[in-house]
């Protein structure tokens, strides 16, 4: 318990409150935008967070991260158009009641379990990380090569219809992450005469490219097909359809009650995500609804599952990331990379070395989560707004604040290049079919396996011995051979399927 | 898009890469003498696997040219890309204009230069809002500037060229 009251006096900053305020906002208003979303929105911001002290950049990037995993809810219920694919469940009973009149009532359905689910996941999160960085404080290089291996079948998980593209994406990301200094060594490689690239590729303008970048060049293919606007359905004038009744609440909260811990425990396992999550708890409080036949026509249980287990996964995703390093997805891997822009290596040492700052932090995702309800509530009749803007006016700013952004986190030009470069790689991956996030999740894993690798045959003269002879990371490598044999399984069922 | 074709290609393409950054790894390290891993080994294993897998995918494409030719020869609507065909100047425009926008910042200063390349990038976006249009280049430059260079207290580029 003295661990988690550490943080306490270090998060109640009002900077800190000010700027997880900020960050809902924006998170929101870019949730529920549709085109635009989460991970560009935290890469986005990520620049802008590299000049404030670490706790204050990741409280506002928290923030961002849990408003634009509820944004989506917004344009899901009033136009039908998901903000982010894990909206899709919302969007299913959700715009049903927005055409019965009741959108008011389905957007505050929808931020009550939203906050409901974010609380409960922030709690797992304090109650359960520490014990588990507490095993992990007994890896060594052995432990983290096979835990590295392991990770790196998320991308199994994230990468779409072929999983050889995945594969291949995820060795480019291996492989961009070795340019710079060698790490045991200390000798420049992979520079290939350009001295900017001997301190390794930027971060930063590398996310932002891929992400940001080779979305608003996407975006202009959809700005020229689509001109027709979409139409927004107004909340109701009357006062019941606009507010969610203490008899409705009481109806909906075993519901939630169910659901989060679901978005919780799914979130807690790498590689899976919020839009599973969502329909999951969809589909269990369809199984166990008294009126299963109300689903689909605008069941209150409906909006109210898919979004306490969306949002249950926020926090839980930070249990893998904060105790061993590995991003569960790939917002946990943009803010992976936030933590190490600011210095800090999420996994065991973090818990020994900055115990404080973890605390502070998970405190302060607990404080974001209570925020997000007033901020939500507050603002919901300007964040319906949002849903109006046109990408023609959004898209040439989103570009002008990635290339300043980046100017002003890489300090000069040549991380703009970079940027622009990964833009157009990222363009190109999204064109020729190529998953953009095992990239991401290679580039980030890539020093732990190789550093693991090197230093374990370094310690034991070469021998591979040292893999097998140690329970943990022989059971890390077995779990890996077991999920690639699952995966390759029902990579090639699927091709003989179609 | 006919996939095929892209695999093809994209497996050639990145097939080449893959072989050119083997043989090229060991050349962009100094002088090493030490035994067992070096620095080049982890880069050098991981281009040999995009080399082999980017063949594989090359081949699948090849293998699957056919079936998609008779897909497409059964139903020749699937393939019109009239929405891409027409958005490749657009996205080569914009492309341009970002490569521009950060070769002038430092020359032309970073207010002109972000007002200029807003408009270009919203004209480019579709925008024909004229006043819309030249009102965001008018006011967000300046709100950014003032952003970074006094709250932020970021320095900007300043024009050097006047």
């Amino acid at each position: 318990m003295d661990f988690i009251f550490a943080g306490f006096d270090q998060i109640f900053h009002l900077q800190n409150i000010l700027l997880m305020v900020g960050g809902l906002v924006i998170g929101i208003v870019i949730g529920a935008i549709p085109g635009l979303n989460v991970p560009l929105a935290v890469a986005l911001a990520l620049p802008f967070t590299y000049h404030m002290p670490p706790l204050a950049g990741l409280s506002m990037l928290i923030g961002i991260y849990k408003g634009g995993t509820h944004g989506g809810s917004i344009s899901a219920i009033l136009i039908n158009v998901p903000g982010a694919p894990a909206a899709a469940a919302t969007a299913l009973d959700g715009y049903a009641l927005a055409r019965q009149g009741k959108a008011g009532k389905a957007l505050k359905l929808s931020i009550y379990a939203s906050v409901f689910g974010e609380i409960v996941s922030d709690i797992a999160l304090i109650l359960l990380a520490a014990q588990l960085a507490k095993i992990a404080t007994t890896f060594g290089p052995a432990e983290f090569f096979a835990l590295g291996l392991f990770a790196l079948t998320i991308i199994g998980f994230v990468s779409g219809d072929s999983l050889i593209k995945g594969v291949i994406a995820g060795c480019m990301g291996l492989l961009f992450a070795t340019v710079g200094m060698d790490p045991l060594e200390s000798m420049p490689r992979m520079h290939f005469g350009f001295y900017e690239l001997t301190g390794g590729l930027h971060f930063i303008a590398m996310i932002i490219g891929l992400f940001a970048i080779s979305e608003a060049l996407i975006q202009i293919e959809n700005s020229l097909k689509t001109s027709a606007s979409r139409t927004v359905i107004e909340i109701s004038k009357k006062g019941d359809d606009n507010r969610v009744t203490w008899a409705e609440f009481k109806m909906v909260f075993p519901t939630m009650l169910r659901s989060a811990p679901l978005g919780v425990f799914i979130g807690a396992i790498p590689g899976i995500g919020s839009s599973i999550a969502a329909f999951l708890a969809y589909g269990m409080a369809k199984n166990m609804s008294k009126q299963p036949e109300m689903f689909g026509k605008g069941a209150i249980e409906g909006v109210a599952a898919a979004e306490s287990a969306n949002n249950g996964v926020c926090g839980a995703t930070f249990i893998p990331l904060l105790t061993l390093g590995i991003p569960g997805d790939v917002i946990t891997a943009i803010m992976l990379g936030a933590f190490m822009v600011h210095g800090l290596i999420p996994g065991p040492t973090l818990f020994t070395e900055q115990g404080s700052f973890v605390s502070a932090f998970m405190i302060g995702m607990l404080i974001t989560s209570c925020l997000h309800l007033f901020v939500a509530l507050i603002g919901l009749r300007g964040f319906i707004q949002a849903i109006k803007l046109k990408r023609s006016l959004l898209f040439p700013i989103v570009i002008v604040l990635c290339i300043t952004g980046t100017f002003v986190a890489g300090g000069g030009q040549f991380p703009i290049y970079v940027m622009l470069g990964m833009g157009i790689l990222g363009y190109l991956m999204i064109k020729f079919g190529f998953p953009i996030p095992p990239l991401l999740i290679g580039f980030i894993l890539s020093p732990m396996i190789e550093d693991g690798l090197r230093q374990a045959l370094l310690i034991s003269d070469g021998n591979l011995d040292i893999f097998y002879g140690r329970p943990i990371a022989m059971g890390f490598l077995v779990m890996t051979a077991a999920l690639v044999v699952w995966i390759t399984w029902k990579q090639l069922r699927g091709q003989s399927n179609s | 898009m006919n996939m095929a074709r892209v695999d093809i290609i994209a497996g050639v393409l990145l097939c080449a890469f893959g072989i050119v950054i083997y043989f090229a790894a060991p050349l962009t390290v100094g002088e090493y003498h030490e035994v067992g891993l070096t620095p080049w080994s982890f880069p050098s294993a991981l281009s040999a696997i995009i080399a082999v897998l980017s063949a594989l995918l090359g081949w699948n494409g090849w293998r699957n040219r056919r079936r998609e030719a008779a897909n497409l020869e059964a139903d020749p609507e699937a393939d019109q890309e009239t929405g891409e065909a027409s958005a490749t100047p657009h996205i080569f425009a914009a492309i341009v204009v970002m490569g521009l926008y950060i070769v002038g910042m430092p020359l032309f200063g970073y207010l002109l230069a972000t007002g200029v390349a807003l408009l270009l990038l919203s004209i480019i976006y579709g925008n024909r809002r004229w006043l819309g249009l030249f009102a965001v280049a008018a006011v967000a430059p300046p709100a950014l500037y003032f952003f970074f260079q006094e709250v932020m207290i970021i320095l900007l580029p300043e024009a050097s060229l006047f």
